[in-house]
């Protein structure tokens, strides 16, 4: 019997910055399942109250399921109290957060600097400097940004156990007079996860001074990297820092106890679990990972996890400056928008898509114009994952060159899409994947859920991972060649598993659906031409066996890298071919 | 569901909150009447941090210099002050070269802050100091119009109003700039091109509100330093003329642009506020609130985007739109027209 007793529901709040969603989970045929799962819009603003929307969202539930989670009704405004007869759990989740400006001081490029990037990739912090090695010759120069810049939160790394002292003990006295010269509620809390030798001077140099928290090593040896206790300690103090300023979220998480996180570090935390299901048993040169992708109203969070190793890489939504918008809607965007509309529009309807991300795409040409920003959102945040990431092979022109068996794709820019074919088409044009993968789409958005939840009851992510919560949209089978388009480049023999067989020829330039029924399993058989490639080498023929999804199977033969015609009526028509290809 | 709304009111009692991000030192009284400009709170930081090399300027080892300083730590130094000195064979002393604060001694090199950046609010409006809050600034108080607006370029800024008479599907001309005096708040419908933002900017104005903008022009407006307040956002649709007709009916008024970037998380909108004038006092209006019959919304999604309508029915089974999603949509009806049917995701409640 679980500590929650296995009968009780679980119920986990999500709040991000466009919608509140509210999932409830229970037992059924003695296995955890997700019961249902709605959302209502987040309710900010100065007069805001964030239960409101967690309000809205059970009121669904509770219609739809027919179960009271809240006590008897109160003011929607007024913090939720829960009925514990039917709620054995609340987990709360945040993605929406005022800003919260972060420094990073460490030593060496190779070491503690690149851990501490890496890590602060993974949070939704506003990283104002990054200081190693070399800015100890400019003690002062620092000083002075980080009086400019008066950071909320320092990450304070460097030095492997037993191993460089000097240089970190210089970065502790820059830190203590960091403090000093700073009135005291603009000193930043520090996080000390560096050389343990100078524990004890950290906290004579700076406990007075400020808040510290202690934590272990970040690298504890060369090439070593430990960050899920600074990430979730620095995840805490994200929340606590956010109660302060969003009214009704100190309520919410004193429901939840201690199970309240940031989504991005319980989506990470999920990604390491499965990733470590899926490769341990592997060698290092078969283990083939998973890909997380995350398109949220306020950021984009990418994460590729190997065998329960993960680099992760967020975003917001609208990174980057003016002029860097505005050649991605006269490049890119532009191109990759399956509608007829000129630079200008495109340009108008992309500001506006920022100032009210809460809203529904109306027309055809909203829709295409949001599935573009959609692609181009996953272009920008894998390419930026690649920059951190040895190994990712992810160019933003050839696409996705290394294998991840699984992708996991959330976000209402992929829920959202009326059709899984478009849902696909997003993630395929986005990504480009060069070898055969998984596909899946988290339509409740629940993964990071489970992520939490899960350290309530460890059974809830198994159970609910194998259920049908999730959609498995359908295998991808890349047809990689530089022939001619039109060219025939293999044939595919489908033995299903019910009896049934056929074979279809896929020529160059061919997005093409193979009907599998979801859930049957079938055979397939595939000859390359001896210059295409099905993922075993030019000319290697290839025994796949697999699982039917959503949209069946699907064999992408349209080459790498995607080339769209320069004529714009052309070029329309090219992706509508490819939409009408999955399913429209 | 609650949504998104922004005041249109001409007359409301608005109050706002002015503070710094850490203490310092209040500058303004109960019952001050303020201008936009006015400073309302102050901090100083340091503006520089530099060191000295105490064992340098005394000849001695850095191991010898912390019984030579005559200064303690955290003491404020005025320049020219002694701070260390060495009676050798050759006495010898050690000045600050400016004022600042004495930090650290380490190593011989002492770190001294000095300079001085100041960190303040300023009142951002017209109105009257209605309570100071201990440290942080103050809540000023006004009764007005109050226009808000969907974005803003950071900018703050006040001046006489002008507004656009002449249809505000049409370009303002350059015969109806030539009207407005240099240094006014000047509201036009709408802005679509470089030339056109040109020939406002000429006139000098100290603000600029319009009812909608090409994006292209983003760039050279937030490098404006005027407020520019859009109220419908990005394009080139006409603009609603139910706020213009506000604007104009205070057309000669001092006008108040804040031209904040919306924050949803503190429910900020960059707003005009435009001080006295007649009209019943509203009552003060969330910043989402339920969508009902009968409220003025602004559309922001297809042909109707901009345009303020009156909600005439709430239809409880979803739509599915042209886009192929499936959504509960508005009725909206606008005068003299047909219904047409918009998702309430993508409206604004006007009031």
């Amino acid at each position: 019997m679980s500590a929650t007793g296995r009968t009780a529901m679980l119920v986990g709040l999500d709040i991000g910055r466009v919608n509140t969603r509210v999932s409830v989970f229970g037992v059924r045929e003695g296995k955890y399942c997700l019961l249902g799962c709605e959302q209502a819009a987040t309710a900010f603003g100065h007069d805001g109250h964030l239960a409101a929307g967690v309000h809205e969202a059970l009121e669904k539930l509770e219609y739809l399921l027919d179960r009271k989670f809240r006590l008897p009704p109160k003011e929607a405004d007024e913090d939720l109290a829960i009925n514990q007869q039917t709620v054995g759990q609340v987990g709360l989740t945040l993605s929406a957060f005022p800003k919260i400006r972060a420094a990073l001081f460490s030593l060496t490029a190779c070491g503690s600097l690149s851990k501490g990037l890496a890590l602060a990739a993974k949070l939704p912090i506003d990283l104002v400097g990054a200081y190693g090695l070399a800015d100890l010759a400019n003690e002062v120069g620092v000083i002075e940004q980080m009086i400019h810049s008066r950071p909320e939160l320092l990450i304070l790394t460097g030095g492997t156990d037993l191993g460089a002292e000097k240089p970190l003990a210089r970065w502790v006295e820059v830190a203590n007079l960091v403090c000093r010269v700073l009135p005291e509620n603009a000193r930043p809390i520090i996080f000390f996860a560096g050389n343990p030798e100078l524990d004890s001077l950290v906290r004579r140099r700076l406990e007075p001074n400020t808040r510290l928290v202690m934590l272990p090593n970040l690298q504890p040896a060369y090439g070593e990297r430990d960050d899920i206790p600074l990430q979730l300690s620095i995840s805490r103090e994200i929340v606590a820092l956010s109660a302060e300023k969003l009214a009704g979220l100190q309520g919410l998480s004193q429901l939840a106890g201690s199970l309240v996180g940031v989504r991005g570090a319980m989506l990470d935390r999920m990604v390491r679990f499965i990733s470590r299901l899926k490769d341990q048993r592997l060698m290092k040169d078969n283990q083939r990972g998973i890909l997380a992708l995350d398109l949220g109203a306020a950021s984009t969070m990418v994460i590729a996890g190997w065998n329960g190793q993960s680099d992760a890489c967020r975003i917001e939504a609208w990174h980057g400056d003016v002029q860097d918008w505005q050649a991605a809607v006269d490049g890119p965007i532009f191109r990759w928008t399956a509608a007829p509309v000129s630079r200008e529009a495109a340009g108008n309807e992309i500001a506006n898509q920022r100032l009210f991300p809460g809203r529904i795409p109306q027309t055809l040409t909203e829709l295409a114009l949001s599935q573009s920003l959609a692609r181009h959102r996953i272009r920008t945040s894998m390419a930026a994952l690649a920059e951190i990431t040895a190994g990712l092979s992810f160019d933003i022109t050839k696409g996705l060159m290394r294998d991840f068996g699984t992708i996991i794709a959330s976000g209402a820019a992929l829920t959202g899409a009326p059709t899984p074919g478009q849902a696909m088409l997003i993630l395929l044009d986005g990504l480009q994947p060069w070898h055969q993968t998984d596909v899946i789409l988290d339509r409740n958005q629940i993964l990071p859920m489970l992520g939490l939840l899960g350290e309530a009851e460890p059974l809830l992510p198994v159970h609910v991972l194998n259920s049908d919560a999730f959609e498995n949209l359908g295998t991808v089978i890349p047809v990689i060649s530089g022939v001619q388009e039109g060219v025939m480049l293999v044939s595919i023999t489908v033995a299903m598993d019910s009896g049934k067989t056929y074979t279809v020829d896929i020529p160059q330039g061919a997005l093409r659906r193979l009907i599998v029924a979801p859930g049957e399993s079938a055979t397939l058989s595939l000859e390359p031409i001896p210059s295409a490639d099905v993922g075993a080498g030019p000319g290697v023929n290839r025994r796949v066996r697999l699982t039917g999804g959503e949209l069946g199977v699907v064999i992408d033969a349209r080459g790498r890298p995607l080339v769209l015609p320069e004529e714009d009526e052309e070029r329309i028509e090219r992706i509508r071919h490819w939409l009408w290809s999955l399913g429209g | 569901m609650k949504h998104l709304a922004v005041r249109r009111q001409a007359g409301i009692d608005i109050r706002r909150v002015r503070q710094l991000p850490f203490p310092g030192q209040v500058l303004v009284e109960e019952g001050q009447h303020v201008h936009p400009e006015d400073l309302v709170a102050a901090a100083e930081l340091p503006g520089e941090v530099f060191h000295l090399d105490i064992a340098r300027g005394l000849g001695v080892e850095p191991s010898e210099v912390l019984p030579c300083l005559v200064r303690d730590l955290g003491e404020v130094l005025e320049k020219d002050d002694v701070i260390a000195e060495h009676d050798g064979a050759l006495p010898r002393l050690v000045r600050v070269p400016q004022s600042g604060v004495l930090l650290s001694c380490r190593d011989g090199v002492v770190v001294i802050a000095g300079g001085k950046k100041t960190v303040a609010v300023r009142a951002g409006m017209i109105g009257t100091v209605a309570e100071t809050l201990p440290e942080l600034g103050a809540a000023i108080t006004a009764h007005g119009g109050l226009i808000q607006g969907v974005w803003g370029n950071g900018q703050v800024g006040a001046g006489i109003l002008r507004v656009q008479a002449s249809p505000l599907d049409q370009a303002i001309t350059a015969e109806e700039l030539d009207s407005f005096g240099e240094g006014q708040v000047i509201a036009a419908g709408f802005c679509s091109e470089k030339d056109q933002l040109r020939r406002i900017l000429a006139r000098k104005p100290t603000g600029l509100i319009l009812g909608v903008m090409d994006a292209r022009l983003i760039e050279r407006v937030m490098a404006l330093p005027i407020p520019v307040i859009l109220l419908a956002g990005f394009g080139a649709q006409a603009p609603d003329v139910y706020t213009f007709e506000m604007l104009r009916a205070r057309g000669g008024d001092v006008a108040c642009a804040n031209a904040c970037q919306p924050n949803p998380e503190t429910g900020e909108w960059p707003e005009v506020i435009i001080p006295g004038g007649d009209g019943e006092t509203s009552a003060l209006m969330p910043y989402r609130t339920e969508l009902k019959t009968g409220q003025r919304v602004m559309a922001l999604s297809g042909d109707a985007l901009g345009k303020v309508f009156t909600v005439a029915e709430l239809p409880d089974a979803e739509s599915i739109l042209e886009s192929g999603l499936s959504c509960k949509t508005a009725v909206l009806s606008f005068d003299g027209g047909e219904p047409i049917a918009i998702p309430r995701n993508n409206l604004i409640i006007l009031n």
